[in-house]
């Protein structure tokens, strides 16, 4: 195959003789890697979430409601006696499972749709164009709030409504990077030497656009978290009895006044796990940025 | 531009300096208004026959006068007790087929609106029976033939079939409060935002600010009110009402029916009045028998076995109450614990309860989903249950919808297990009638009644007839005991049952009395006697 000649530069710039990689520059920065070992630790409590809690998450005792902190339940427990450090750790999983799946579906879906319109133009890059400007101009959390209200609660339908939300963006910065690209000399070389669209957006456009994609999903991903907590505090996400950051806090409002232990935990936990991936996000950002690299 | 910005600015100064001067509205009596705090988001209707929701009805309460009421802060509806508003005197006929209320003379309409007369009463009772009113009342009025005027200050109430507790549902509170004719050619929007009764207070206005605003109406009949100012803020979050009331922004708040909330309260606030009605709402737990498995009554049973009851009562912390029957201990003519037979007691016995759903064929478990409310009482009943369940093999996810959805899609036979909170006057026919008779049955299209286990249509053979038998009855002691075997029959088919009684709660300024004690009764009361102390 005559492609092999024509590969895009992007092999020939990441490995540059004279330039480390933009990812190793990641680990330089203390305060990425905290952000990275902040993420890693929350990924594992999510994983490990029936070995580390002390309790079953979900074991009401009504003989023990609205405690204090103590000995034996170490953050207290809520008005049904359930142990809220338990619940914490057990509340990390929708966050983060949903915070990680929703930017995927939207990167996924907004990516192919955002390189159709960038490469196609035309037509198709005017309605999907027009179509995306209608979608951003509602603020995410509102489309997350209408999709799940529409929908009904529930995980799946979580991830569909969060998803929605985030796909414009990606639509955007896909479309915006695929039309950069679509300019480049080596992309009229692989026309002409026959190669179908497909292919091309797969071999030529994709790998020199995931930059700026990875950069929006790792931001999102702390948007996606956040979104989540407001959905569930508002009872539109995680269902009861299952605990999640949002419906702690929405819980632990009411009993603020004997326990503030419940919504500081689980603010606490959403400040953290935001925090961090906003910092690694900033840091990929950097990192991949041309301007800042070199 | 800029002058007009400023004078604005100098205009907002002035009005504000003075509203810190004189905090709120000024009279030589009693400076300081009453503010309290209901749980609504908004006001929906200050027209009692179209009225939904209970704040609107304790603000309603406070404009119209009833025909009767039990006396303030009870649930008392012995004939002898009865409390006249608007009425001066009434009798029942013999039958129990004609009430015959005589009207006070000289009581006014706020608003200059006239005298009222028996006029006013037979167009309010008109009003609510007429199909094309879609008055939220009409089904308690079922058994109201005609009204018919006597004379200016007499009224008969012509009934199609003995009632010797037709004041209860027909004469008192909401729907005893007598609104004048003049409303006929005023649009319903209009009248419920501005309504006019002729009560001891009358509506100012409705700002977003101050909510609902009342003053003393000084053609009152009665004594005067000595606060001469009522503000009623509509707040639906529990928490925000807390805090409010615990800043002092606030002289009575409604409750969060949750557990532990009144002794959380308490710590922050020892010396808080709580009043507390009792039995408040009966809560019943219904099992939908048109789904399987739950037309097999060991199943049913088995699900009642497995609820812990005390465990319940105790987590509410004081405001929820038992029912060994299907009327709760405070209404005439109910069953005690001793009365029930062992087997009809429903202790808790997980043992039994697992023993029984293996029987059935669950011994591997039963698993299903329902929909429930937000709303805070509810959810948390059945969070508890959920849980009590979980440890006897049985799986109930939870889908929680808002309050307003949850009535709509309940009412379309959609869930296999239905919670249903609702006050009823302490009247041994209305709970077995409204919640157990085959004509209340639920419906697909939303058109059905509060019977939500189609009990009656689906088993429950001769409970109808015993029902329909006791309204028939005109003889209260006859008629509870027709009542007591229904109950029987019901408790052993267990198609629902009383899964708690929960008072209502208001939390209130200790500076502030009432003029009386709270006891039992809807979950509002009159303020007209209410008044600071020093």
């Amino acid at each position: 195959m005559t492609s092999a000649r024509i590969e895009p530069p992007v092999a020939a710039v990441a490995g540059h003789p004279t330039r480390k990689s933009p990812w190793l520059s990641l680990f330089a920065d203390p305060v990425t890697v905290t952000g990275l070992v902040l993420i890693v630790l929350f990924c594992l409590m999510a994983v490990f979430a029936d070995l580390l809690a002390p309790y079953d998450p979900l074991k009401q005792n009504i003989m023990a409601m609205s405690r204090g902190p103590s000995s034996v339940n170490w953050l207290g427990t809520d008005r049904f006696g359930r142990d809220i450090l338990s619940r914490v750790i057990h509340g990390a999983q929708p966050s983060l499972a949903l915070g990680i799946t929703a930017p995927l579906l939207a990167g996924v879906l907004g990516t192919a749709i955002g390189m159709l319109a960038g490469y196609f133009g035309g037509w198709i890059d005017r309605v999907i164009g027009r179509l995306s400007d209608v979608l951003m101009a509602f603020p995410s959390l509102l489309i997350g709030i209408m999709i799940a209200a529409a929908l009904g609660p529930g995980f799946t339908n979580l991830v569909v409504a969060i998803a929605f939300a985030f796909l414009p963006r990606f639509i955007r910065v896909a479309r915006a990077s695929t039309m950069a690209i679509r300019a480049e000399p080596y992309i009229d070389a692989a026309i002409a030497s026959g190669q179908g669209p497909i292919r091309i957006l797969l071999r030529h456009v994709l790998p020199n656009i995931s930059g700026p994609l990875v950069v929006v999903a790792t931001l999102w991903v702390a948007t996606a978290i956040r979104i989540e907590a407001s959905l569930s505090f508002l009872g539109l996400g995680t269902q009861p009895p299952a605990p999640s950051w949002g419906n702690i806090i929405r819980d632990g409002l009411t009993e603020m006044l004997v326990t503030p232990w419940p919504v500081l935990a689980a603010g606490l936990a959403i400040t953290i796990c935001v925090l961090a991936f906003n910092m690694v996000g900033d840091a990929i950002r950097d990192a991949l940025d041309p301007e800042t690299r070199d | 531009m800029r002058t007009i910005h400023r004078r604005q600015l100098l205009a907002g100064a002035a009005a504000g300096a003075a509203a810190a001067a004189l905090p709120g509205p000024v009279s030589a009596q009693n400076p300081r208004p009453l503010r309290v705090a209901v749980s609504a988001t908004n006001m929906f209707s200050l027209d009692p026959r179209r009225s939904v929701q209970n704040a609107d009805q304790f603000i309603s309460r406070q404009i119209y006068d009833s025909l009767m009421d039990p006396p303030y802060g009870t649930f008392d509806l012995a004939y002898d007790k009865v409390l006249n508003e608007i009425a001066e005197s009434w009798q029942v006929s013999p039958d129990a087929r004609t009430w015959t209320v005589k009207l006070r003379r000289g009581i006014k309409f706020h608003r200059n609106a006239g005298e009222l007369t028996a006029a006013d009463v037979k167009y309010t009772y008109d009003s609510m029976t007429d199909p094309k009113s879609a008055s939220t009342q009409r089904i308690y009025l079922s058994d109201l033939e005609t009204v018919r005027i006597v004379d200016d200050y007499t009224v008969e109430f012509l009934l199609n079939q003995p009632n010797p507790t037709f004041h209860a549902s027909g004469l008192i509170s909401i729907i005893g409060s007598i609104i004048p004719r003049q409303a006929e050619n005023v649009p319903f929007e209009t009248f419920s935002r501005s309504p006019i009764g002729s009560g001891p207070y009358e509506f100012v206005t409705v700002d977003p600010n101050r909510g609902v605003v009342l003053k003393a109406f000084d053609g009152y009949h009665g004594a005067r009110p000595k606060i001469e100012t009522i503000e009623f803020r509509y707040m639906a979050d529990p928490t925000a009402r807390t805090l409010a009331f615990l800043k002092g922004d606030l002289d009575i708040i409604e409750g969060a029916r949750l557990p532990g909330w009144v002794d959380q309260l308490r710590q922050q606030k020892p010396d808080t009045i709580f009043d507390q009605t009792r039995p408040g709402s009966i809560n019943t737990l219904y099992f939908n028998m048109s789904r399987k498995p739950f037309d097999d009554v060991r199943v049913r049973r088995a699900l009642r076995y497995g609820i812990d009851r005390e465990v319940l009562i105790k987590a509410f912390g004081g405001i929820a109450g038992p029912s060994w029957g299907v009327n709760p201990p405070e209404f005439p003519g109910a069953f005690t614990e001793k009365e029930l037979p062992e087997e009809l007691r429903y202790y808790y016995d997980p043992k039994k309860a697992r023993a029984l759903l293996a029987e059935a064929g669950l011994g591997r478990g039963l698993k299903f989903e329902i929909i429930m409310t937000q709303r805070e009482d509810y959810a948390s009943i059945m969070l508890m249950v959920q849980d009590m369940w979980r440890s006897i093999g049985v799986d109930m996810a939870i889908r929680t919808i808002d309050h307003t959805t949850y009535h709509s899609e309940k009412n379309k036979n959609v869930n296999a297990v239905v919670l249903q909170s609702s006050t009823f006057a302490p009247v041994e026919t209305q709970i077995p009638l409204a919640y157990f008779h085959s004509s209340a049955v639920v419906k697909s299209d939303g058109k059905g009644l509060n019977n939500y286990s189609h009990y009656g249509v689906i088993g429950g053979g001769g409970v109808d007839d015993l029902l329909d038998k006791a309204q028939t009855e005109s003889d209260l002691q006859r008629r509870q005991e027709i009542i007591r075997q229904a109950e029987l029959k019901i408790l052993a088919d267990m198609p629902a049952f009383t899964i708690c009684t929960l008072s209502f709660v208001f939390a209130r300024n200790p500076r502030l009395s009432l003029g009386f004690d709270v006891k039992a009764g809807y979950a509002r009361y009159r303020l007209s006697q209410a008044q600071f102390t020093a």
